[in-house]
This record gives C-alpha cells, structure tokens and sequence, in this order.
C-alpha cells in the first residue's frame, strides 16, 4: 500500500492526466454512444500518435531549454516532398518513401541545431526563422496543388494505418519510439546527460558534458520525428497539400507541457508526453461532441498551454515567495 | 576603450543600415517606375506602417531582454473584436474603444504571466499568440467583416488635408519621438536598459524590475491594438487572416536595427532606419509583385541575419576585453538570456 502511494506521488502529474483522461471519457460517452465506439478511438489513437512522435522530439528539444518552433514546417515540408517524390516515383515504396522522410527532415533539423548550438543564438529566434524558411520552400515546391494520396502504392498506404493485433502501426512506433525515449532518458548515461545540460547548461559545461553536441542532437532527433511524421502522414489522410502542418505546433506544444515537460528544461518523462498527446487529441474530440463550433480548437490549444505554464510549480512558488514579491 | 569600441559597433551597424536605406531606394527607382511617387509613398507607409508601430514597444520588450510574439494575434483580436461589435450595431467609436480595451487586456494578461508568474516570455508569449488568434478565428469563423467606419479608414490610408502627408507616418513619428524621450530623458529609459543588462542587479538597486516589464507588455498590447485599427483601414475588410505571422517580421525589424536579442543594448536610432529599410523593402516587394511565399522566406531569413550579424560583430567588439576569470569569453550555446553570456560579463567588467 505504501509502495503504491509513493509511485503515485513520484508519478503525480501522470496520475493527475489519467484521471482527467478518464473523467473525459466518461463525459463524453455520457453526451454522445458513439464517443466509446471503436472508430472513434481508432481515429483518436492515429492523431494522437501523430501529435506524439512529433512531441517526443519537441520534449527532447525543450529538455534542454531550448524550443523548435519549427516543427509544423518540417512536417508539413516533409509530408508534401515524400509523396510528391513517391507520386512521381512509385517505385521507391513505402519502406523508401519513409526512409527519405526521415533523411529530410534530419537535414532540416541539423540546420536548426547548427544555428543553435554553433552560432550560440537564442532557440527562439532560430527556429521562428528556419519556421518560415521551411514554410517559404514548401509554398515553393506545393503552390496551389495537393497530392492525393489514394493512387499511392499500396505499401505506403498502409505505413501507418495497417492493423497489427487490431491497432494502427503508427499507434506501434510510437510506442516503441515512446518506450525507447523512456529508457534511454532514465537508464542510459546519455539520457541523465541530457537532462543535466537542460538543468543547468552552465555546471554542465563545467563538467565536460559538451551541451552543444547535446543540443544538436536534440535538433537533428527533433527534425527525424517530424520526419516520420511528415513521412507517415499520407499514409493517414487522403490528401496533401501546403497547410499540413500549419496547426501542428501549437498542438504539439499543449500537448508537451500538459504532458509535465519543464520549460525551464531538465524535467520530462516519456510517459507525460504520451499522456499529454492523448488527453489533447480527447479533448478536442470531446469538444466536437460537446457542440462547440471547430473554430475554437487553436483558442483551447492556447488556453492550455497558457494555465498549464502558469501552474506550473515553480511560476506558483515564485508567486509566493515573499522577499521576491515585496522588492517589485 | 573598451567601452568606445562596443558604442562604436552599434553605431556602425546603424551608420550601415542607413546606407543600406539608401540603396534600397535606389534599387526600388531603378526597377519600378512608379517607386515614390505619391501613391506608393503612401500605400508604403501604410503597408508598413502597423509593423513599424508595433516595433517601438517591442524595442523596450527586447531591451529588458524579454520578447513578445504574441503581437499579431493581439492585432488580429482587436479587429475581431471591431468587426463584431460593428456588426453588433454599436457606433464606431465604441468598437474602437472595445478593441483597445480588449488588446489591452491581453498586453496584461502577457504581463502577468511573465512579470508576475514568471513564464519565460518565450513560452507564455506563445500560449498566447495561440490563445488570442484561437479567439479571432472563434470570433470570426470563415467570415469576412466589410464594415468599417471611415474615420477609421482615413488613420490608415487618409492624409492629412491637401499637404498629402499620410496620418500613419504622423502617428508613427509622434511614437518614436515619444519612445526617444522614454528612453534618453526619463528614467525609466535608465531602468529599461538596466534590467536588460543585469536583471538581479537592477533588482538589488532598487529598480522596479516587475512591474516595469508588466507596463511594458500592456503597452505593447496597446500600441498592437492601435494597429490593428490602423491595418483595417485601408484593408477594408475584416477576416480570420489578419495579422497572421506579422509578429516575425515586428521582431526582424527590431533585431535587425541592432537591438541585442539577449538585451540591454542597442540604440533606437538603429531600430528607425531599420524600419525605412524594412518599409522600403516590403514596398519594393510589393511593388515587384513576389509572392508572400517568398516575402516569408525573405522575413525568415532576414530574422537569422538580423540575429547573426549584430551578435557577431558584437562578440568581435567583446573580445577586445578580458572577460572575467572562470568564465568563458563566448558561453551561451541555446541558453535562455537570463544566462551569463560574453556580453554581460564584459559590460560587467567595464563598470
């Protein structure tokens, strides 16, 4: 019994997202049946899977206190390039079709790393701009067409959307790419690296750690998630064009900090994000059978992030303290 | 010495923009005939003009080493909210007054977060920008508004009566002459710049370091309400749309007139000649007939220039002086400002 309440307290926040997830659910079954059916939650499992290989990659940047707010666009650049090129190229496959997605968005991510870490530039301001270099290109090769991604080969089609044991694959990488983040995160000396460098980039460079070569990596891994997102995403929907991606940041975001990774870097776990994702995509799910108009969507995806970062325990103690509070 | 060198190399970057300014000019009578000629002198400014404005409260936000991106979703909720209360039946000036009101209010709500629940301005700006253009899109749906009062259309494309000097460049000019005074006579210029530099000193000095950011982005939400207003005019049409990705070309502008990003330095002179030649830029642009897919390549990567080429020359210019012992002449690879970089630690050993 204390064993359990230990587990809970050390996992509180996860504790806290299940328990809205489950009130969620209950809510929503309640309004509409068809809420609890298997469709729905087929179709909740593959945008939640989505947000969450694009998020593992965003919680890793911000693990250490930086932020790519360019992830929309590389997986929008990604999604329309890959099967574009596989439209004209039927026969590099799905298995190749996902591979040069994955090189792609590698690429993009190296550069934002680059700026970042080489260059010593504020995340932010990089980001913001390779957001709108990457948008720029995809207005480029894109324009005004779509690809239909229903006369794709077979094989990519079902990349993402074939059933193992009746789940989606894609609802599979996650979970392996999930599990992964998980260990190497805990249990690996790169993983508790990492997280040193985002909880205090000074004292780790002091130890050697080398926080630039962290940081890059965290770009180029961010970039290959959205890679495998942008890659995956034909797979999903029946049509490509400029806007994918356009709502993706932001989601991603709320998604990643209700999930319990720290802004202030250094704190995060694998099981949060995946949390953080589900819950996100249920509640907007939620929000259509409640009635509210699908214009709302990008204004409750701000509002949650605004109440989760101001929360947040530290912004809480910060409130309190009071020799801070008096000074100012 | 030290301390000329680093003055001289914000004054050269805006010596440099100024030519620049002068070459964009000449590029734009070159390759367009009707370039400054009156309608275009007037369809610039007022093509530019909201950014121009938006990017003086800005040059204070970023001196204090903070950033606000929410500022074209705040420009975006003021015309909503103009758009609705019109369409409600209420009377121009009542619209008006509630747009303000209502970008007000998100200037606040940004200086809570930030100021006084201590939200990195990065992310809370963000959760913001989603917020508030959630909220235009909620307000607005798919629809466009077409009514807009005309007084309202002549602040933004109306001159002032037969001397065909454009309202905006009016408004525009009264802002910055009252941002100069803000910034070189009062105090509270002294305390901008102080905070930037050094926030936990500023703080030990005695200087209002909260609330001084907390006034600083209600300002800016007002100043993106007048905005707002002022891009509706001679828009003369009211959607979803509006003020959409303006934020990043606001903050090229300022980075590119050489205000740090890291804050506490740069100068407003920099920060008006980056404007003309942003202005300039945009008009030839538009002139030129380019897509906004290439204006938003140009924008993204004028913004990495903007950062890269004025912390480079001033990490050059830092090197003169011997950073203090045990720390790093150029640490800061992806830190937040609040981290000791080069600068800070120069400008710390200068005093």
């Amino acid at each position: 019994m204390t064993a359990c309440l230990r587990f809970l307290r050390s996992n509180l926040r996860e504790a806290i997202l299940l328990a809205i997830i489950i009130v969620l659910t209950a809510l929503g079954a309640a309004r509409s049946g068809a809420f609890l059916g298997a469709g729905n939650f087929r179709g909740l499992g593959l945008s939640a899977a989505v947000i969450f290989l694009i998020g593992i990659g965003e919680a890793g940047v911000i693990a250490t206190r930086n932020i790519d707010a360019s992830i929309g666009s590389m997986t929008g650049l990604v999604a329309y390039f890959s099967t574009y090129f596989l439209s004209h190229h039927p026969g590099i496959g799905g298995a190749g079709t996902i591979g040069l997605a994955l090189a792609a968005g590698a690429v993009l991510g190296l550069v934002n790393g680059l700026l970042v870490a080489r260059l010593k530039l504020p995340s932010i301001l990089v980001t913001l701009g390779t957001l709108f270099i990457y948008l720029g290109l995809l207005y480029m090769i894109a324009g005004d067409n779509e690809v239909s991604t229903g006369g794709l080969p077979s094989s990519y089609r079902s990349a993402a959307t074939g059933s193992l044991a009746g789940v989606p694959l894609i609802c599979w990488y996650a979970l392996i790419l999930g599990v992964a983040a998980h260990l190497a995160s805990r249990y690996t000396r790169s993983g508790r690296v990492w997280m040193a460098v985002g909880s205090n980039p000074a004292a780790a460079r002091v130890l050697a750690l080398r926080p630039e070569k962290t940081v890059i990596i965290s770009y180029v891994l961010s970039g290959l998630c959205c890679g495998l997102a942008g890659g995956l995403w034909g797979s999903i929907y029946p049509t490509v064009d400029a806007s994918v991606g356009s709502t993706v940041l932001l989601q991603v975001l709320a998604a990643v900090l209700v999930g319990g990774v720290s802004i202030w870097g250094g704190k995060g776990s694998a099981a949060g994000v995946a949390l953080g994702s589900f819950l996100f995509t249920l509640l907007l799910s939620a929000l259509i059978v409640l009635g509210v108009s699908p214009f709302w969507e990008s204004a409750v995806a701000g509002a949650v992030i605004v109440i989760t970062v101001s929360l947040n325990r530290d912004a809480v103690r910060a409130l309190l303290s009071p020799v801070q509070g008096r000074r100012s | 010495m030290a301390r000329y060198r680093i003055a001289d190399t914000d004054r050269l970057w805006s010596a440099l923009l100024g030519a620049v300014a002068v070459v964009v000019i000449v590029v734009g009578l070159t390759s367009t005939s009707s370039f400054l000629t009156e309608y275009n002198a007037m369809l610039g400014s007022t093509a530019f003009g909201y950014v121009a404005l938006m990017a003086l409260p800005m040059t204070c936000i970023i001196l204090v080493g903070e950033i606000d991106i929410s500022v074209g979703a705040v420009m975006g909720i003021s015309a909503a909210v103009l758009a609705r209360t019109i369409d409600a039946g209420a009377p121009g000036w009542v619209a008006a007054l509630a747009a303000l009101a209502v970008a007000a209010a998100c200037g606040a709500l940004n200086g809570v977060l930030i100021a006084f629940l201590r939200v990195p301005s990065i992310v809370a700006t963000i959760g913001t920008l989603a917020l508030f253009s959630g909220i235009q899109l909620g307000l607005l749906g798919s629809a466009t508004f077409v009514k807009v009062p005309a007084w309202i259309y002549q602040i933004g494309q109306g001159a002032i009566s037969s001397s065909g000097i454009p309202i905006v460049l009016v408004i525009l000019l009264a802002a910055a002459a009252l941002l100069w005074v803000i910034l070189k006579k009062l105090r509270v210029g002294g305390d901008i710049y102080s905070i930037g530099c050094n926030r936990m000193a500023a703080q030990v000095a005695g200087i209002r370091v909260r609330s001084t950011v907390f006034w600083l982005f209600l300002a800016s939400g007002v100043v993106a309400g007048i905005a707002g207003l002022v891009y509706v005019g001679p828009i003369g049409s009211i959607n979803a749309d509006v003020g959409t990705n303006v934020e990043l070309t606001v903050i090229a502008t300022v980075l590119l007139g050489g205000i740090d990003v890291f804050g506490g330095r740069g100068r407003l002179d920099g920060v008006i000649a980056s404007i003309i030649v942003m202005g300039l830029l945009t008009d030839v642009m538009v002139l030129n007939q380019l897509t906004t897919t290439v204006q938003s390549l140009i924008t993204g990567a004028l913004l990495i220039c903007g950062v890269i080429f004025p912390t480079y020359l001033r990490r050059r210019a830092d090197r003169g002086i011997k950073p203090r012992a045990g720390q790093p002449a150029n640490p800061g690879a992806g830190q937040l400002p609040e981290e000791s970089d080069g600068a800070t630690a120069a400008r710390m050993a200068q005093s």
